[in-house]
């Protein structure tokens, strides 16, 4: 009896086992409770366009990176001092001394651009054949977009890099995790400049006509998002760059300088768009959005605030400037913009400052400078006050609110008045570069005194150049400028600005003895460095116009090659 | 039937260091404040003349108890648990037993700023007045149900276990926090500001569950052949589609000093078993998943207020149990009626689909994956002694003693078309002119991230006569030269940025390809930091009621690299303060000093101090001495007039030190070698603590 109990007792328990065994999978079955797996996402319309303010934000991240690494640090604006005026060494030394090598590589895996790429390339696979979409409009905007910041990204990289790996399709989403299958050389430069204005192409035919800046109906989303008018900017770019400059197997292509003009003038016309009257009020908190606006990533105190003004400005704390250095009014320095505490690690060579004429109110408007002495004559160094934000009433400091434009206004006014150079039109020159003066001076305007004349091309290269130095403080035009412009209308790969004294910053100044570089003590006690016109590169190394790849980036990909004239003899 | 029941509670309230900066640095708390804090200059004013605390150099490198009453924060968990079981013999040998435990651990976190001031000149208030509430629970149910059966049948003994378990775990979390409330006063969320974007509000939930099937059945022949098998069946939710786990195991032992041919030796040695298993173990690195980590994920982003989604993590819906397998062999021996004992164990352990970050070449947009990775192997021995070496009536001593060595190698990697499949290893040459070699990373065939790669180091520079014409240094983002061949060197190479001259008190490093230019290549393996053996000892000496008992623990076998004094010691910061080691740096009135010329900045000159080099690998081997303990038990008939049956008191010492030539502090913890610390990597100081303990028994 006891026998059979047993027997019965254990073949019971058995059996419930085994059952259960088999809807035990059902009871570990467990998913994500407050967001979608991998498996779920791609089903509404709203999840799309949700997707696209995730891009935008993730796009934000480069800010800087891309506005200020890749646009501005080698374009000879920044001083090439150790340390600033402040006291503090500076960042990014080798780049400003155009110092690039294998190991001095800048920024790895050509800026880290890919999962910007691949989220499109995601996009595009999951949207294009969508069927859950309230409009087909809708879903063309937002290809259109899609396409458009694509082409963004691969012509960020064309500039810094030549030609570049093709990523097109989301090989890895789709599941394949297999590194030997994924392996991708970098395309030709000729390649890369056809993917680029095919990219450009598409989102043009899927935007139509909708030249609308509000993203998802939603006019509070105006100018913060990609639109039609960024992607005609972009292709305004694109066009001027290839129809002046040869990278690789890219040969510079006259007939792309209409095309170029075509899309600028696209810009200025169809968009409702107009200069503001004041240069102040450009980036003012309280004129967000504006009309002078094309395209700007959104930053506010709440939300992240814009990280490119923070470290070109004194230390409240353990800066020099404070309590040694005096203002323009000969008093003490004590914190005149309002600024929390920082670090100084970037500063713009003086000869920016004194290439501004005092009328010009983008002067006082962007720079603030600091001198040794109370009578202002030997200026120690330049803070950029020229998108600080508002100040925030809970602290009492400026916030870095303020948007960072991408594209604004003036800058298809100058791209079109460069254009009209290379056609030899100098009553267009004239003509643009007095459009963006004029309003630059304010009530000081005299066009008799501060109008631009025409000279011969070179002149007027310069003479662009040098609007849009003071135009675009901070706005990631420098290096791409010198590097394009050029001392003649045949754009020979020697003749761009980056080669020659043309392209200093301090190019057509008078230096005279109380005219020098960033010091951080007075002139008395230590030799301050002077100013002097040089090429930024010279023509030996012309290949450091295009930025190295890094040794970890050949190691983890053994199918990319080096950028040429970087190879190090290492097998 | 038998039934017991436990109940545990327990509460916690802590403090996490001053309010704003224990916010600002999280989980670097430690590491920035036994760093950077730790070096600020001795002319720091921390007191004004009344004795009030001023704010320092500023608020995170000065004083942190300024306005710490600015900053209320309230930290508190509470932890219950209640463990159920119920044992049932059915009949005899066989015991049924079930235990349902139930396990709640709360969580309590409340944060307020009131205004306080933000600089030295306290001109400038800062009133955000940020408040946060945040609660989580998590609540834990295991139930399971063990069948034993015992029998004996004349010699042979008989034990037979099966169970199975079900274990869940969910984890509920909320999160509220606004700012700018009218007034400082009240921390209470309901009065903060109800503008855009002035209020977060968070929630989160998790769940996972394991579900077991186990046995094990044991046999003994007069307790002298021993055989055990024993399973395990595991399914558990974070895996999806290979979420089961079959993981069996098997050994044998042998007590060979019962048999009959052994014994002529059994007066000399009393006890020898011969002991050997082989099993399989499974396991999930949780470093590397989640509860949801495989079903990848959508997270979100804000943009301009808007919320939406982009793929953050992706799914990995195949991975599998890492499996490791074991197989051991060792031997226990008992000599002169087990007055010493002497252990050996030789293992062999396999690891085999172990989770480990698969490289993607990162131009796709993903960087890795996790995957089953690759095979690892840890093989070693182990030895353990005891004795007692005197044994009489009033004093006896005893010696334990153990030592360790092990060896941890990868068998096997994912094939990625690179040679030994390496995954980020350092390419530097040889010595045999321009052939290179990978080193460090991970590599089929090596020990995984064990070298430290340095520059190697030929000699100080102690006077004009050292200097070198043609010295060409450009390995870091500032060259250094000496003479003019040397700076022909540069310009030839293109080097365009800032370059110094090499000058008596510098380190001249090796050239190893013999080329004339150090480079990046020009580096070697300088040291390893895994100790090979590991081990440690105790001993107690006990005369009538007087003990003393000694505890240490050892390595031996490896470097170290004290990243952070290079830090400190390079001048790195700033007007930082330095280690007394700059007393002995070359200076024209010391030539022969053992540490180069102090400088500010040196990452920003000639690259001494702050520079990976073999000129701070120390040698890591260290004795710690752990414990120290004396006690005292009175004699009985003292005792006795205390109406107690026994009374003992002791003073011990913990930590005590360490006998090394390390230069790091806590040899024993294995640091990040690289001297750019930013000045971070300080860590918790290990505290020499001393015990009074009194011991009675009623």
């Amino acid at each position: 009896m006891r026998k059979n109990k047993l027997f019965n007792l254990a073949s019971a328990a058995l059996l419930s086992a085994s059952i259960g065994m088999t809807s035990c999978s059902d009871w570990l079955d467990l998913s994500p409770i407050d967001y979608k797996g991998a498996g779920d996402f791609w089903q509404t319309e709203a999840q799309a366009i949700g997707n696209l303010s995730a891009q935008m934000s993730a796009f934000r991240g480069y800010c800087f990176q891309s506005v200020i690494v890749y646009g501005e640090l080698r374009g000879g604006a920044y001083t090439r001092s150790t340390n600033g005026s402040d006291g503090s060494s500076l960042d990014y030394q080798y780049l400003r001394d155009q110092n690039l090598s294998q190991t001095n590589y800048g920024i790895g895996n050509f800026g880290g651009y890919w999962g910007l790429v691949s989220s499109v390339n995601l996009f595009i696979a999951n949207v294009e054949n969508a069927n859950y979409f309230s409009s087909e409009e809708t879903k063309n905007y937002c290809l259109g977009m899609a396409y458009g910041m694509r082409a963004y990204y691969y012509f960020l990289m064309y500039r810094a890099y030549g030609g570049v790996p093709l990523r097109l399709t989301p090989e890895v989403e789709n599941g394949n995790y297999d590194p030997t299958t994924l392996y991708m050389p970098r395309a030709t430069a000729s390649q890369t400049m056809t993917q680029i204005k095919d990219d450009i192409t598409k989102s043009l035919e899927y935007f139509g006509d909708q030249s609308s800046f509000d993203f998802n109906g939603n006019s509070g989303n105006a100018k913060y998002y990609w639109s039609k008018a960024a992607t005609e900017m972009l292709a305004g770019e694109v066009y001027l760059w290839n129809a002046k400059v040869t990278t690789g197997d890219q040969p510079a292509t006259r007939a792309d300088l209409a095309t170029a003009k075509q899309y600028f003038e696209n810009v200025t016309k169809n968009y409702n768009l107009s200069m503001q009257n004041d240069f102040t009020d450009v980036f003012s908190t309280d004129n967000k959005q504006n009309s002078e606006i094309i395209f700007a990533f959104k930053f506010d105190e709440n939300e992240t605030t814009n990280s490119i003004p923070v470290n070109n400005l004194y230390g409240t704390i353990t800066g020099n400037t404070i309590g040694k250095a005096y203002d323009s009014n000969g008093n003490l320095w004590n914190n005149p913009l309002q600024i929390p505490g920082t670090q100084q690690r970037y500063q713009y060579s003086n000869a920016l400052w004194y290439q501004f004429d005092a009328e010009d109110t983008r002067r006082d408007a962007t720079l603030l400078p600091s001198w040794h002495d109370a009578a202002a004559t030997q200026l120690r160094g330049t803070f950029t006050c020229k998108n600080l934000g508002s100040v925030l009433e809970s602290t009492g400091f400026k916030c870095y609110n303020g948007d960072q434009p991408i594209y604004r206004l003036p800058l298809a006014y100058l791209s079109l008045a460069e254009i009209a150079n290379m056609e030899g039109d100098n009553p267009n020159v004239e003509h643009y570069i007095n459009m963006v003066r004029e309003r630059a001076y304010g009530n000081n305007w005299d066009p008799s005194r501060h109008g631009y004349t025409a000279g011969s091309f070179v002149e007027n290269e310069v003479a662009i150049l040098h609007e849009k130095d003071k135009e675009f403080v901070q706005e990631g035009q420098r290096w791409y400028d010198i590097r394009r412009m050029s001392i003649s209308a045949d754009c020979g790969e020697l003749d761009h600005l980056v080669f020659h004294n043309e392209g200093h910053i301090a190019y057509g100044l008078t230096i005279t003895d109380n005219m020098k570089d960033v010091s951080n003590t007075p002139w008395e006690e230590q030799t301050p460095p002077d100013i002097v016109v040089e090429p930024i590169l010279t023509e030996d190394l012309a290949f450091r116009v295009l930025w190295p790849l890094s040794t970890s980036d050949l190691n983890n990909d053994d199918q990319l090659k080096q950028t040429p004239g970087y190879e190090e003899d290492i097998d | 039937m038998e039934a017991s029941s436990i109940f545990n509670y327990n509460r916690a309230n802590w403090e996490k260091g001053p309010g704003l900066l224990a916010d600002t640095y999280g989980d670097n708390f430690d590491s920035y404040y036994f760093g950077r804090i730790l070096t600020v200059p001795a002319t720091i004013r921390l007191e004004d003349e009344e004795g009030n605390p001023v704010i320092g150099i500023d608020r995170t490198n000065g004083n942190w108890s300024y306005q710490a009453d600015k900053f209320q924060r309230d930290y508190q968990t509470d932890k219950f648990n209640m463990t159920q079981t119920l044992q049932a013999n059915l009949f005899d040998g066989f015991t049924l037993r079930g235990t349902m435990a139930w396990s709640f651990s709360e969580y309590v976190g409340e944060s307020f700023n009131k205004d306080y001031y933000q600089n030295a000149g306290e001109s400038g208030l800062n009133t955000t007045r940020a408040s946060s509430a945040t609660f989580y629970r998590y609540f834990n149910q295991t139930y399971n149900l063990v069948a034993n059966y015992d029998k004996q049948f004349g010699d042979h003994n008989v034990s037979v276990m099966a169970g199975t378990e079900f274990w869940d775990k969910q984890y509920k979390y909320i999160y509220a926090g606004g700012q700018e409330a009218p007034t400082d006063d009240f921390a209470d969320l309901g009065y903060t500001s109800t503008e855009a974007g002035k209020r977060t509000v968070d929630t989160e939930h998790t769940q996972e569950r394991i579900m077991s099937f186990f046995g094990r059945a044991q046999y003994d022949y007069k307790g002298r052949y021993i055989a055990a098998f024993t399973f395990r069946e595991d399914g558990y939710s974070r895996l999806i589609n290979n979420r089961w786990g079959f993981f069996p195991g098997v050994s044998a032992g042998w007590i060979f000093s019962e048999e009959n041919f052994y014994s002529p030796l059994k007066n000399i040695m009393n006890y020898g078993k011969l002991r050997a298993s082989f099993g399989i173990n499974g396991s999930i690195d949780t470093n590397y998943i989640g509860i949801y980590t495989l079903h990848g994920a959508y997270g979100s982003n804000r943009y301009n207020n808007n919320v939406g989604f982009r793929l953050t993590t992706l799914p990995n819906p195949d991975l599998r149990w890492e499996k490791t397998r074991t197989a051991e062999v060792g031997l226990d021996l008992g000599f002169l009626n087990n007055r010493f004992t002497l252990g050996f164990t030789f293992y062999d352990r396999v690891t085999s689909d172990k989770y480990a970050s698969l490289p993607l070449p990162p131009t796709t947009g993903w960087s890795s994956v996790t995957n089953n990775n690759g095979k690892f192997r840890n093989r070693g021995i182990e030895i353990d002694i005891n004795a007692n070496l005197i044994k009489t009536k009033d004093l006896s001593w005893t010696l334990g003693a153990n030592i360790a060595y092990n060896k941890n190698t990868i068998v096997q990697l994912p094939d990625n078309g690179l040679e030994k499949n390496r995954q980020g290893a350092t390419q530097i040459y040889t010595g045999n002119g321009n052939e290179t070699t990978y080193v460090g990373g991970l590599q089929e065939g090596e020990i995984p991230y064990d070298v430290i790669v340095g520059y190697g180091v030929d000699k100080m520079v102690r006077s004009e006569n050292d200097l070198v014409d043609g010295y060409c240094d450009m390995s870091q983002s500032i060259a250094v030269y000496y003479g003019q061949k040397g700076y022909q060197k540069l310009v030839d190479a293109g080097w365009t940025g800032t370059a110094y001259e090499l000058a008596p008190g510098d380190l001249m490093y090796q050239d190893i390809n013999g080329d004339g230019i150090i480079t990046s290549y020009d580096q070697k393996i300088i040291g390893r930091y895994t100790p090979k053996w590991n081990g440690g000892f105790n001993t107690t000496l006990t005369w009538k009621g007087l003990s003393l008992y000694l505890r240490t623990d050892f390595g031996l076998g490896f470097e170290s690299y004290d990243g952070m004094r290079q830090w400190i010691n390079g001048c790195a910061q700033g007007e930082y303060n330095m280690t007394t080691d700059i007393w002995d740096s070359w200076t024209p009135d010391n030539p022969n000093a053992k540490y180069p010329r102090y400088v500010w900045a040196d990452q920003l000159g000639t690259n001494n101090y702050v520079r990976t080099s073999e000129f701070w690998v120390t040698k890591g081997n260290y004795l710690a001495l752990r414990e120290l303990q004396l006690s005292y038990t009175l004699p009985k008939y003292i005792c006795n007039k205390f109406y107690c049956q026994g009374l003992t008191i002791s003073v011990t010492g913990q930590n005590l030190g360490y006998w090394t030539s390390s230069s790091c502090a806590i040899p024993d913890r294995i640091q990040y070698t690289n001297g750019n610390t930013g000045g971070y990597g300080g860590t918790y100081a290990l505290p020499r603590t001393v015990l009074f303990g009194l011991n009675v028994t009623f």
